[in-house]
């Protein structure tokens, strides 16, 4: 066999690109430790400080009880709404079945932008008056497709004789579900409720538009950037990136489950 | 043998369709208790779309059924005191052995007690006494299909379906697991009743074999019976290694029959019910046939004989096949492998011999019986 | 056979469907109202007031005109805007192709022991905040940013250049950086789909690696390509949020601020409407010839 004694280009080329995606994110992070409210180095001396601010400040720290009291709502109606669905597409057969699962993934193919805009639109031409709720409305119709996915993909892989033998065995459609089916797809159902919460948690395009006078964590980034620097965005940025991350760190454990 | 109108389970006049032509058709059956049942036929044959209606996961069009006297047709699955084992393996995976066969107690809040009692003479029953703790994937298939037998056993079901349970293992498995289903049948004294489409499996374990094509019963007796005088073409074709060859009813005394094959007259066991000038079929089987060697040794009195070439010979462990040319056609006769083969290779003379009451002669129909219990025959051409 | 079995029967069975049919319907329509409810009512209604005339002030009369479309397509402000928001969204399409390919190819074809390690890594820079990104490139490239700073105290410049932000240069590294691990994973997720034994058999049949590459490897990740591009491409253009914090304050940086400007502050949805209307038609185009295409590449 020829040894390969070439220049390690891919290798070298593909660790630039990892440092251009992480680089500015990893900067962000470091500087708000920074002791200075500048944005350059030198990195003048680690601090919490800008931390405490962000903690004391009524302005973030009631958008970060939004994005939370959101994303918990959009997830509780998401896993519900979304496991039922996909229990009906992949269990039964019925004509039009492989229409209405392309139908219930189209949310996913819109822009933000078009969705944010056509429920402002129908919000205004109702009467209906902006809150957290109608942000949870656009919330929970941007994030159904993607739990839909993730349900399906899984469902899909579920044999329903298992369901059948419970039936054999005595037990009713209804304990069927709880004592069964539940159970086995339901480390995939959790990946797809941390999905579902991460994207609630980030998202801003929608929440834009459909959103009163309060605001939501990402909310209340943008419009601090757009109106002054304020050094406290990098904490509070950190926070926002620590939350998506969590999610998707907890969500890796339940993964293995979905891609067998 | 049953009286469908009395039985302890009734399959009454059953019809069952999947919006074409019916998959099984107005289809009659009495399982009396404590009996062992198969259902065998082809694939497609509607056998265990018939399982399926009597344990309830599907409902006839048409046609009831009933257990000891009570109409259940219409009664959801989960009501009925009948307990399945299905072809794939359908352990519950989130829950251990022990978790798994008690969960029909569960369901019907046995108390703890008890239901630990009934779980471990359940899993003593199928040979795995010290299985109760352990995960499902670390089974094997033939120890989780035991483990699906404790768990449908365990609730005691008037009546116990296996849809093909032994299908999906391996042959020595299989074998195993046949002999033990037989012993727990006949402990137990349960009404058993049992699809496959494997005729070894269903002559071996049954009290009575119902074979079956197209959603109807070809023949329904006992395996010796099945074996030694085939009803139809299809079930001595179906069952049992033997060459079926058509021809035509000649002439018969109480004793023999005689048909002639591609102009060959040959002798049979006495036929039942075909006459002179029926399309007819005789079943030599490859066992009942002597092989002699050609100009050496003498055909014995009484028997029937035809000169043929050996053409190819298989080993096949217990036996050796012998592939007859016999006239234009081929004939496969076995021999125990332990006897003396010599002057049986390939291109020698051999003689094939047979008593013709070894023989049967069978109508060359794949009809279906009807209820009155009489076969119903209608002339069709070979098959 | 009595009657009264069959009777059984039939209702056992006739029951049962209806069940069945019941159950299917329950379960579906939580999902479809919201579906239907928050995607097809909001859209049908925003289709309806794109025919429809501005009374000015956000106020809508509800007679039927084509003017709106007619002003979309036809406008030369809109017709510059929409090139540039495409243009940048193809360009942007393009680079993220150029740099994901190469990490893609050395992830699925070189890397084994650190792949998995890899694309963890790529799928955690996509959950890593849109808007932090953002925000961190508007802080680097900005007047008081990280390159200004660098360039400053190397004694490069004296005073901050302030070219780098909101432009359209800010905008096509902010948007490279964001949908780059898509393309990543897409592009990996088409190559591994290559099995093995296809190259193997390639370099066996006398292929060097450039020819192997050339002539098999490329033509089957083909679908990842127009895939990855598409997907970039149609977020891009119509991405509002990066324009907005990163192209500048007016409204004619990019087609989705063009449109949120008519419905804010412009009072006139309609017109909004039909702009947003005639982008995502552009969009179903991208998307119905990505699926041909993908057809006729079929392996």
């Amino acid at each position: 066999m020829r040894r390969r004694h070439h220049f390690p280009w891919l290798l070298i080329f593909t660790i630039l690109v990892f440092v251009f995606l992480f680089a500015p994110i990893i900067l962000v992070v470091l500087f708000s430790f920074n002791k200075t409210a500048s944005l350059t180095f030198p990195f003048h001396g680690f601090t919490l400080r800008w931390y405490r601010t962000v903690l004391a400040s009524p302005t973030f720290m009631s958008a970060i009880w939004a994005s939370v009291r959101v994303g918990l709502v959009t997830v509780a109606l998401t896993v519900t709404i979304g496991t039922l669905a996909a229990l009906a597409v992949t269990r039964y057969s019925f004509p039009g079945r492989r229409a209405l699962r392309t139908f219930l993934l189209l949310p996913a193919a819109l822009p933000g932008l078009f969705m944010g805009m056509a429920l402002l639109s129908l919000f205004s031409v109702a009467q209906v008056r902006l809150s957290l709720w109608t942000v949870t409305a656009g919330h929970l119709v941007y994030v159904l497709p993607y739990f839909f996915l993730v349900a399906t993909t899984r469902l899909d892989r579920f044999d329903f004789l298992l369901e059948e033998a419970a039936r054999d065995l005595g037990a009713g459609p209804w304990t069927t579900l709880r004592r069964v089916t539940l159970p086995i797809i339901g480390p995939s159902l959790i990946a797809g409720a941390l999905v579902a919460f991460s994207l609630s948690w980030d998202e801003v395009m929608i929440t834009y538009f459909t959103i009163g006078n309060q605001n939501t964590l990402p909310l209340v980034i943008y419009s601090t950037v757009k109106q002054s620097i304020d050094p406290s965005v990098n904490a509070v940025s950190t926070l926002l990136l620590l939350g998506s991350l969590i999610f998707l760190v907890g969500a890796r454990r339940f993964v293995a489950d979905l891609q067998q | 043998m049953s009286d469908p109108s009395s039985a302890y389970l009734q399959i009454r006049s059953v019809t069952k369709a999947f919006g074409g032509p019916a998959v099984v058709e107005d289809f009659d059956l009495g399982v009396d208790k404590g009996e062992f049942v198969s259902l065998l036929g082809p694939s497609g044959c509607g056998k265990t779309t018939l399982l399926r209606m009597v344990s309830g996961l599907e409902f006839p069009d048409s046609g009831a059924i009933l257990l000891e006297g009570k109409d259940i047709t219409a009664v959801p699955t989960h009501k009925r005191p009948v307990n399945t084992v299905f072809q794939r393996v359908t352990l519950f995976p989130h829950l251990n052995v022990r978790e798994n066969v008690e969960f029909g107690l569960r369901l019907r809040h046995v108390p703890k007690a008890e239901a630990s009692g009934l779980v471990r003479d359940a899993l003593e029953l199928v040979q795995l006494p010290d299985f109760g703790e352990r995960a499902v994937r670390t089974l094997s298939g033939g120890q989780a299909q035991r483990v699906a037998l404790a768990r449908a056993l365990v609730n005691r079901p008037k009546v116990l379906l296996l849809d093909e349970p032994l299908s999906a293992l391996d042959l020595q498995i299989r074998r195993e697991l046949q002999v033990q289903l037989k012993e727990i049948h006949r402990e137990l004294q349960g009404t058993f009743v049992y699809v496959t489409h494997d005729q070894e499996e269903a002559l071996s374990m049954s009290d009575r074999v119902v074979v079956m094509d197209k959603g109807c019963i070809i023949q329904a007796c006992a395996p010796e019976e099945l074996y030694r005088a085939p009803g139809s073409m299809f079930v001595a074709s179906f069952v049992g290694t033997g060459n079926v060859w058509p021809g035509t009813l000649v002439e018969h005394d109480d004793r023999v029959s005689v048909v002639s094959v591609d102009g060959v007259l040959m002798r049979g066991a006495r036929s039942a019910d075909a006459g002179p000038g029926d399309k007819v079929a005789i079943v030599l089987r490859s066992e009942a046939v002597r092989l002699l060697r050609g100009g050496v040794e003498a055909v014995p009195d009484g028997l029937c004989s035809l000169r043929g070439t050996v053409g190819t010979v298989l080993f096949v462990g217990p036996v050796i096949n012998y592939k007859i040319d016999v006239g234009g056609r081929r004939l496969t006769a076995s021999r125990p492998s332990s006897e003396d083969q010599s002057g049986l290779r390939e291109g020698d003379d051999v003689v094939v011999a047979w008593r013709p009451e070894d023989a049967p002669i069978v109508r060359d129909t794949a009809a279906c019986l009807q209820t009155s219990g009489a076969p119903d025959h209608t002339e069709k051409g070979t098959t | 056979m009595t009657a009264a079995s069959t009777a059984a029967a039939l209702g056992g069975n006739r029951s049962a469907r209806r069940r069945r049919r019941l159950t299917i319907v329950l379960l579906l329509a939580p999902a479809l109202v919201i579906v239907g409810g928050a995607l097809l009512i909001p859209t049908l209604n925003l289709l309806v007031q794109s025919f429809a005339h501005s009374l000015g002030y956000g106020q809508i009369g509800y007679q039927f005109t084509l003017s709106n479309y007619t002003s979309a397509v036809t406008d030369p402000l809109y017709r510059s805007l929409a090139l540039r928001s495409f243009g940048l969204g193809a360009v942007t399409g393009v680079a993220c192709l150029v740099l994901a390919y190469p990490v893609a190819f050395y992830v699925s074809f070189r890397l084994t022991r650190g792949r998995n390690l890899a694309l963890y890594l790529v799928v955690l820079s996509l959950f890593a905040s849109y808007l932090v990104r953002l925000y961190a490139w508007y802080t680097v490239l900005g007047t008081r940013g990280m390159i200004n700073g660098a360039l400053m105290s190397l004694g490069i410049v004296d005073q901050p250049i302030s070219i780098l932000l909101f432009n359209r240069f800010s905008l096509f590294i902010a948007f490279v950086n964001i949908f780059l691990p898509f393309s990543i994973l897409m592009l990996t997720s088409t190559m591994q789909n290559i099995p093995r034994e296809v190259i193997d058999s390639a370099h066996d049949l006398g292929a060097g690696p450039v020819r192997a590459f050339t002539r098999v490897v490329l033509p089957l990740t083909m679908t990842g390509l127009i895939g990855a591009f598409a997907y970039t491409f149609i977020l891009t253009s119509g991405d509002y949020i990066t324009p907005a914090l990163l192209g500048g304050a007016s409204a004619n940086t990019a087609l989705a601020n063009t449109i949120t400007d008519q419905f804010q502050n412009q009072g006139n949805p309609p017109a909004g409407a039909a702009i947003s209307f005639v982008m995502l038609v552009v969009f179903f185009v991208v998307y119905y010839v990505v699926g041909q295409l993908e057809r006729f590449k079929g392996i």
